[in-house]
């Protein structure tokens, strides 16, 4: 039944089921570090395996960084961390030429890369900087390139890029710009552990060592999980669920009568490609080989959060986007 | 030939890829027979109860229980048939039920995508392999058990409308359609007649009255061949018309012939209300001394009918204006007034005679009623007042002729015509003071000159009392020249005749010999 064109294929499905028992050492070595949180875990993961970024929101203290830092271990990938201030300079983040003195004694520009140069980047408290410095980042998240003077230069892949930023306190903070925010593939909130995982949280960091996270996944096997994730087929309501979900969300024909009533401007089409390269994540370390309605559905919330901008009405009236989300989503027909 | 979502409604397109999915379909096939059928006879129940709601109606209305029943049968049988075509006509495609499989099993859309990548020409690995894992969970699901054939909610509903069809049908086999019998019962029961009978006892007295008033017509014309000097009296307009006071139902729509539609009413432009004709004098004049002392002693009787009806005449006069159907009231109240103060006249003379019928009016009534409504019977021009006279003359000469009698309200005889008015009966009554004057009706200041020989009278400005007085007071309407005359009158010696000399109101002159 498998003909010759498959056969070359064969890889493949040792890959895909690689993936799932890879996916699943990830989540044993984060949890090693990290207590609960199973759906932000969840959520970096898928967005480690779709390539993407991911914006973590959460109060101080509840292990945020420490995430990223374990992920980095787990993975054995080149791990950099920039602690954002408003003093941060684009200089400080891409890096920058400086002149150097040659053997011979002559000297000349030579380009100092910055900690962005990595393969998973920890932009930690990213909205305590300045837009210009935060705007550093743009074309590194999107194009994986940074460019410097008249010089490009190639990240490398993976990259990736994870970003906190504390809800509460906004006083000398500069909010993500709506652009900015846009390249962020998921915006996973981190809240507060609850009672049993605050006692497991307590126990482990105040009795003996520390667990040691092994490296369970390297670059190369992430990048192969990604070309196969991209092959995972839709079905075309599924997709039409998609479109229906995004278009739901914008003031207009389309939208329902919340959306026309709260929501100043929707959600981009990176919020759709960021459902489906998801959803195919997801279906994957579900052990599906397509994407389903209950997939979208699943990551609605992360996908498209930060990708709507409230009007002011919803803000007086004490709507939120996952609201607003979870409401426009109940009003969609999934068939 | 496999059908294919080729949008994203779930409309499905034919591609010829349907030997790797055959298991797929079988699955497919199961749900699609029972959602066609579950429509079928949710469809087909809807229409059941619509038709057995139809029979009932039917059946309760029309006699005929065969054709009612031929008819829904045929109805029954054509609803299934059209919901067929309809479901067949709007079946999902293969796609749609096989979304509907996936939710119904939870499937993650395992079938529909397989479905889906059937229609992919070389399908790559994963697709196959999505293939093989939709069928291996597919063969794990009792699609019969998630798609069962169900009775709809409202069967429950349609039973109940059928037993009470067949029920209704068997009483309908014994009995008339209920409703109606019903409505014949309700035709004739006590509370129809008794919301009915004021209709139809009204519509009974008009219509008697037209009859009998047609009757008299025809009588009186019979009578005026047979009687001689009937037809005189009827040419005088002395007779009553008819619709006076036939069957005791007032015509108000009555008006003299002469009288046209639109034609303005003429009245003698020297003539006030109340007073009387120069034609009307000169036949009184020619009374005998006889009719004049009976004319004076039933003259109070009249002038107290007149005031009467010189008060409805003033309140008709405005009414008349606004609303007819009120001055016909007051016709009719007038004529009562009539009738009662002339059975007071005619009791001493003549007996009432016996052959009149309920409803005459004695035969002094219409006199009466002429002199009260005069001013609805002067079309005939300046002969209005007399033509009242001569009636009351008329009537009273002879109230024994049959049909000839003046109160006779029956009596229906048209009075133009009228050229030589008859001869004034002899005991015609005088509702009226001649006068000699004709200068009275000048209103405003009078001038009032001294005779030759006599002092200087002072000149008054008197004015004339524009309302009648009522009860006894009437003398106070006289005319103040009318007064002055008569004072002066009796204060001279010579008794001559006293000349007024008229100047206009409002300018007093003086005079002095």
């Amino acid at each position: 039944m498998i003909t010759e064109n498959e056969k070359s294929d064969q890889p493949l499905e040792r890959q895909i089921e690689s993936l799932s028992e890879k996916m699943a050492e990830v989540r044993q070595e984060i949890s090693k570090a990290i207590v609960g949180q199973h759906e932000v875990v969840e959520g970096v993961l898928v967005a480690l395996l779709a390539g993407a970024h991911v914006l973590l929101e959460g109060v101080p203290g509840v292990g945020k960084t420490l995430l990223v830092r374990t992920l980095a271990e787990a993975v054995s990938l080149k791990y950099s961390r920039i602690q954002f201030t408003p003093d941060l300079m684009p200089a400080d983040v891409i890096g920058t030429s400086v002149v150097q003195e040659n053997g011979d004694g002559k000297k000349a520009l030579d380009f100092q890369p910055g900690p962005i140069f990595t393969n998973l980047l920890l932009a930690d408290e990213i909205n305590r900087t300045t837009p210009k410095t935060q705007s550093a980042l743009l074309e590194a998240m999107q194009e994986k390139q940074v460019t410097v003077g008249h010089t490009t230069h190639m990240l490398e892949e993976p990259f990736f890029v994870m970003a906190t930023q504390n809800p509460l306190e906004m006083e000398g903070t500069y909010p993500l710009p709506e652009a900015q925010l846009d390249r962020f593939f998921f915006k996973l909130r981190v809240p507060f552990p609850r009672r049993e995982e605050l006692h497991d949280i307590l126990d482990r960091t105040t009795q003996g060592a520390g667990q040691t996270v092994r490296h369970v996944l390297n670059g190369p096997q992430i990048l192969e999980m990604r070309r196969v994730v991209r092959m995972v087929p839709l079905a075309p309501h599924v997709q039409d669920y998609v479109v229906k979900l995004v278009l739901a969300t914008h003031s207009g024909g389309h939208a329902n009568a919340l959306a026309n009533k709260y929501i100043r401007y929707g959600s981009s089409p990176r919020g759709a490609q960021a459902l489906i390269l998801g959803g195919k994540v997801r279906a994957l370390t579900q052990g599906r080989f397509n994407v389903s309605t209950e997939d979208i559905r699943a990551l609605l919330l992360p996908a498209l959060r930060h990708r709507i901008i409230l009007n002011f009405e919803a803000q007086a009236d004490g709507r939120t986007a996952d609201d607003l989300l979870e409401e426009i989503a109940g009003g969609t027909n999934k068939n | 030939m496999l059908p294919v979502p080729s949008d994203n409604e779930g409309r499905s397109s034919t591609v010829d890829h349907a030997s790797p999915v055959p298991d797929l379909l079988v699955a497919i096939d199961v749900v699609r027979r029972r959602t066609l059928i579950n429509k079928f006879l949710r469809d087909w129940m809807v229409w059941l109860s619509w038709v057995l709601a139809g029979l009932l109606v039917a059946a309760a209305l029309i006699p005929r229980l065969k054709a009612v029943l031929v008819i829904g049968a045929v109805a029954v049988v054509l609803g299934a048939f059209i919901a067929i075509a309809r479901i067949w006509w709007t079946k999902p495609s293969a796609y749609a039920l096989a979304c509907k499989l996936d939710s119904a099993a939870g499937l993650f859309d395992r079938t529909s995508t397989a479905l889906h990548l059937a229609a992919v020409e070389n399908p790559n690995w994963m697709a196959l392999r999505q293939r093989q894992d939709a069928l291996e969970r597919l063969a794990r699901v009792d699609t019969p058990a998630l798609f069962p054939v169900q009775i709809p909610a409202f069967a429950r509903r349609t039973l109940a409308l059928i037993l009470l069809a067949a029920g209704f049908f068997v009483y309908r086999v014994y009995y008339r359609p209920p409703i109606t019998a019903l409505v014949h019962t309700a035709v004739n029961s006590r509370a129809a007649k008794a919301v009915l009978s004021p209709l139809a006892e009204s519509m009974k007295r008009d219509l008697l009255a037209l009859v009998s008033r047609d009757n008299a017509a025809k009588q009186v014309s019979a009578d005026a061949e047979v009687v001689p000097g009937l037809k005189e009296a009827r040419d005088s307009g002395n007779l009553a018309q008819p619709g006076d006071n036939a069957g005791g139902v007032p015509n108000s729509d009555w008006e003299p012939d002469a009288t046209q539609p639109g034609q303005p009413v003429r009245q003698p432009s020297n003539l006030q209300p109340g007073q009387s004709s120069p034609q009307a004098q000169e036949g009184n004049k020619s009374d005998s001394n006889q009719q004049e002392a009976e004319a004076s002693q039933q003259s109070q009787t009249v002038q107290s009918t007149e005031r009467g009806s010189s008060e409805q005449q003033a309140s008709n006069s405005s009414q008349q204006a606004n609303n007819e159907q009120s001055g016909a009231k007051s016709v009719i109240q007038v004529l009562k007034n009539l009738i009662k103060s002339i059975r007071g006249q005619q009791s001493p003379q003549s007996p009432p005679p016996a052959e009149w019928a309920p409803g005459d009016q004695p035969p002094t009534a219409q006199a009466s009623a002429d002199t009260g409504n005069a001013h609805e019977h002067t079309a005939q021009g300046d002969t209005s007042k007399g033509d009242s006279d001569r009636r009351d003359s008329s009537a009273i000469s002879d109230p024994k002729k049959p049909g000839g009698g003046a109160g006779n309200g029956s009596t229906a005889i048209p009075r133009q015509g009228v050229k030589n008015p008859p001869p004034v009966p002899a005991n015609l009554v005088r509702d009226r003071v001649d006068l000699d004057a004709t200068d009275f009706r000048q209103p405003g200041h009078l001038r009032a000159s001294a005779g030759p020989g006599t002092a200087l009278l002072p000149l008054r400005d008197v004015q004339p009392q524009s309302v009648a007085a009522i009860k006894g007071a009437e003398q106070e309407n006289i005319p103040v020249r009318y007064r002055l005359y008569v004072q002066r009158y009796f204060e001279r010696e010579d008794k001559t005749p006293v000349k007024l000399s008229s100047q206009p109101p409002g300018d007093p002159v003086k005079e002095t010999k």
